[in-house]
């Protein structure tokens, strides 16, 4: 029972996964992020602005 | 036509392997290259073909002799022929 | 050139640290061939970040330097460029960060203008417009090791009242001089920047420069007595007509050969290892769900992804090293006529050699290309290169179905993965030749390029190049691939089969499902419906679709040894030279597509490419599945 929820969590986790580097559209991921980070983009480090 | 003859000027894009000369002029009209005259002066004189430099046609490419790779004072430059019209250059040997 | 990345954006792991807002920040601007790149990687390491520009994928470079001093410097290498006029995006980044211009970069503190010692004009005219910039400007003479070496006497106290900027001598391979830049650099760090007087220079103006640098060169530098010849000694027989041409085709050939010849022991050390692990999980954790997922699904599929890195590697290590030589361009010189004639750019060659890699950098590449007809031909082709993704696909199926004999004392394996590379090539010249027909009609751009001086490789540069392209595999099959194998073997596993059923168990599977639903138009090409498995996830990338194979053939229960063997056991001749051609043509490369909607910022282009390469691909599978089985393969 265990073994089976741990194998249905990793193969949840990896579908998530997948969507995210693959198929979700950059602006959509960067303004996702920036809400939860409130980074600010001047800055020469950060990772997930522009295109 | 291939020129050789000392002092005449010819167009750069007509020069043999061994060619040697000044640049007498960049930019004439002679050149069909499809940039703007001005583009195509500015792109030379960008990568050194000025009035007075040294050239010298070093080699020509495996198929019908272009492009042409060119001594250019101490720089090696690669052009094609259609753009080395655009420069004059006073054969000295 | 980067391997095919799944997400571009890829590289971007390691941030600076300290946060950068503090550093001064430094931009190496200098023209093409200066050594500008060996000089920042000597800088800064592997310490290095690479992102894009914000609106633009020019590849933004970064990373951080400590000086003598104790002060850390956050250092930029910009595009190579012979004016801040700029004619390609590459150059608009390099005028921008200079002038202050972009929004999601600082200005610079100081500007680094890279020359090289031994061709100073170009580098002298740039300094200049450089200066008109106000911003503190060092200028770091490299390569004066080779410049001493060939007898040129640089009179670096005069260069540097002539031209009025200090000048630090540098031999970036060698880490000369390097303390002494960093120094100077961080002098200047503080000094507050003169205001811009650089505007667009017109001929006049230019001629002007060309004779400023020229009197400054006269005043500072003696040339030498007896003039360096070895790069023209070397010029006389690589430019020639006949055996340059016979020497490029000979060093192509011999690359595919290595590929083949060296990879092989470290490959097969790879694959026993993987292997052995699966076999250690099955064995530890008996034979439940858990342990088909981590063995079948994720060891199987990411080693048999993992097992082509020592290919990948050797023909990176070849394309390195042609680079650093000097060769590259030459390669351009003697391909500019057959590419002008497909109505591409001789520069066009080395976005197509980089897409011998992966199309990705390729497509990148192709922004060196000012005119825009000319990079949209070439981003076009790009993809019909054979790209290393496709390594994997070809050597399963070659190896399984090629036998290893000799023909003419040649490896027949190697003769047929040749010509599949040929094939690719052609193709891509003649669709190239059909496009500048039917789209873009009119001439194209001046060929017009340096041919820098040969230099010879330098070991530690080209480690550290090496080494940046593996990580970027490496990482794309850790994160990526390995969630991709994730899903496939749960599109494989689940749904179970019902308790007593006759087929493999993969049969009653989502992935059976789709493989089945797939199978009619797959038929004429003569694919099976575990291809049809394979294909969908091969979108990711074309070498998932070997993951998958092997997924899809080890879940259906058959355990006749490697994937090549049960290939061979499955699939007849036909079928296996179909997939074959399929590879060649299909855009099986979800983030080319991506890449290429991005370099040209429409949908359009992605689009006719994947309409017409998926064209080419049945098509070219039809015909060698027809032709295969009349003639019984």
């Amino acid at each position: 029972m265990a073994e089976a929820v741990l194998v249905y969590a990793l193969v949840a986790l990896a579908a998530v996964w997948t969507v995210w580097k693959l198929f979700l559209p950059r602006s959509f991921k960067a303004r996702l992020l920036r809400k939860a980070r409130k980074t600010d983009c001047g800055d020469g480090g950060c990772e997930t602005c522009g295109d | 036509m291939p020129h050789s003859a000392a002092d005449t000027v010819i167009p750069l894009g007509l020069g043999r392997r061994g060619l040697k000369g000044v640049v007498v002029q960049v930019g004439a009209e002679s050149s069909s290259s499809t940039l703007a005259a001005g583009e195509l002066e500015r792109r030379l004189l960008e990568i050194g073909f000025v009035e007075g430099a040294l050239v010298e046609i070093l080699h020509e490419g495996p198929m019908g002799g272009d492009p042409i790779a060119v001594k250019l004072d101490d720089a090696r430059v690669a052009l094609r022929r259609r753009e080395a019209q655009a420069v004059l250059v006073r054969v000295s040997s | 050139m980067t391997d095919a990345g799944v997400f571009p954006d890829a590289p971007n792991q390691e941030p600076v640290r300290p946060k950068p807002d503090s550093m001064p920040r430094v931009a190496l601007v200098g023209p093409p061939n200066c050594g500008k790149t060996a000089l920042f990687n000597a800088l800064t390491g592997s310490r290095q970040k690479v992102a894009n520009y914000a609106g633009v994928t020019v590849e933004r470079k970064e990373g951080a330097a400590t000086a003598p001093n104790g002060e850390r410097l956050l250092i930029a290498d910009l595009p190579g460029t012979y004016s801040l006029r700029a004619r390609s995006p590459d150059e608009e980044v390099t005028r921008d960060v200079v002038l202050g211009r972009l929004t999601d970069a600082h200005p610079p503190d100081v500007v680094v203008c890279v020359v090289d010692a031994t061709n100073l004009r170009l580098g002298l005219r740039l300094a200049q417009e450089l200066k008109a910039v106000g911003r503190p400007l060092v200028v770091a003479l490299n390569m004066h090791d080779i410049a001493m070496r060939q007898g040129i006497d640089i009179d670096i106290a005069r260069l540097s009242v002539e031209l009025g900027a200090p000048i630090v001598p540098t031999v970036a391979v060698r880490r000369g001089g390097l303390d002494a830049l960093l120094t100077e650099v961080a002098r200047l760090a503080t000094r507050a920047p003169a205001a811009s007087t650089w505007h667009v220079p017109n001929v006049t103006e230019l001629r002007a420069e060309h004779k400023e640098a020229d009197r400054i060169f006269k005043a500072a530098v003696t040339p030498p007595k007896r003039p360096d010849t070895w790069t023209g000694k070397l010029d006389g027989v690589l430019l020639h007509p006949v055996a340059g041409s016979a020497i490029l085709l000979l060093v192509l050939f011999l690359m595919f050969q290595a590929v083949f010849t060296w990879a092989t022991p470290a490959m097969e050390l790879i694959d026993g290892g993987f292997s052995a692990l699966a076999e250690g999980i099955k064995a530890v954790l008996g034979d439940g769900l858990l342990s088909s997922l981590l063995a079948d699904g994720v060891v199987a599929g990411v080693g048999s992804i993992l097992v082509f890195l020592p290919q990948i590697l050797t023909l990176f290590l070849f394309i390195i090293l042609l680079e650093d030589f000097g060769y590259m361009a030459r390669a351009a010189f003697l391909m500019d006529k057959l590419m002008g004639g497909a109505g591409l750019h001789g520069r066009a060659f080395i976005p197509l050699l980089s897409s011998f890699a992966c199309a990705i950098p390729g497509v990148m590449a192709a922004r060196v290309i000012d005119s825009k007809r000319d990079r949209l031909a070439t981003i076009m082709v790009a993809p019909l290169m054979t790209c290393s993704a496709r390594i994997p696909v070809y050597t399963l199926v070659i190896a399984a179905f090629v036998p290893r004999t000799s023909v003419w004392g040649m490896n027949l394996q190697g003769l047929v993965m040749f010509s599949l590379y040929a094939a690719g090539v052609v193709s891509a010249l003649l669709v190239a030749f059909v496009m500048r027909r039917l789209i873009w009609r009119g001439g194209s751009e001046p060929f017009l390029m340096e041919l820098p001086a040969y230099k010879r490789p330098d070991a530690k540069n080209v480690i550290l190049n090496l080494w940046l392209r593996a990580k970027v595999f490496l990482t794309r099959a850790g994160t990526i691939i390995l969630s991709m194998m994730v899903l496939i073997w749960f599109l494989s596993t689940f749904p179970a089969p019902p308790p007593g059923a006759p087929g493999p168990a993969i049969d009653y599977s989502l992935a059976g499902i789709i493989g089945h639903w797939m199978e009619p138009v797959l038929l004429p090409i003569g694919f099976n419906w575990q291809i049809g498995v394979a294909l969908v996830p091969g979108m990711a990338a074309r070498e998932v679709a070997v993951g998958a194979l092997g997924t899809v053939y080890a879940v259906a229960g058959d355990d006749v040894g490697t994937l090549g063997n049960v290939l061979a056991s499955h699939w007849s001749l036909a079928t296996a030279l179909s997939l074959l051609a399929w590879y060649v043509f299909a855009p099986q490369c979800a983030s080319t597509l991506a890449v290429v909607k991005r370099e040209t910022n429409s949908w359009r282009w992605p689009v006719i490419m994947f309409v017409y390469m998926i064209t080419l691909a049945y098509l070219a599978s039809f015909l060698t599945y027809t032709v295969a089985r009349h003639f019984g393969g």
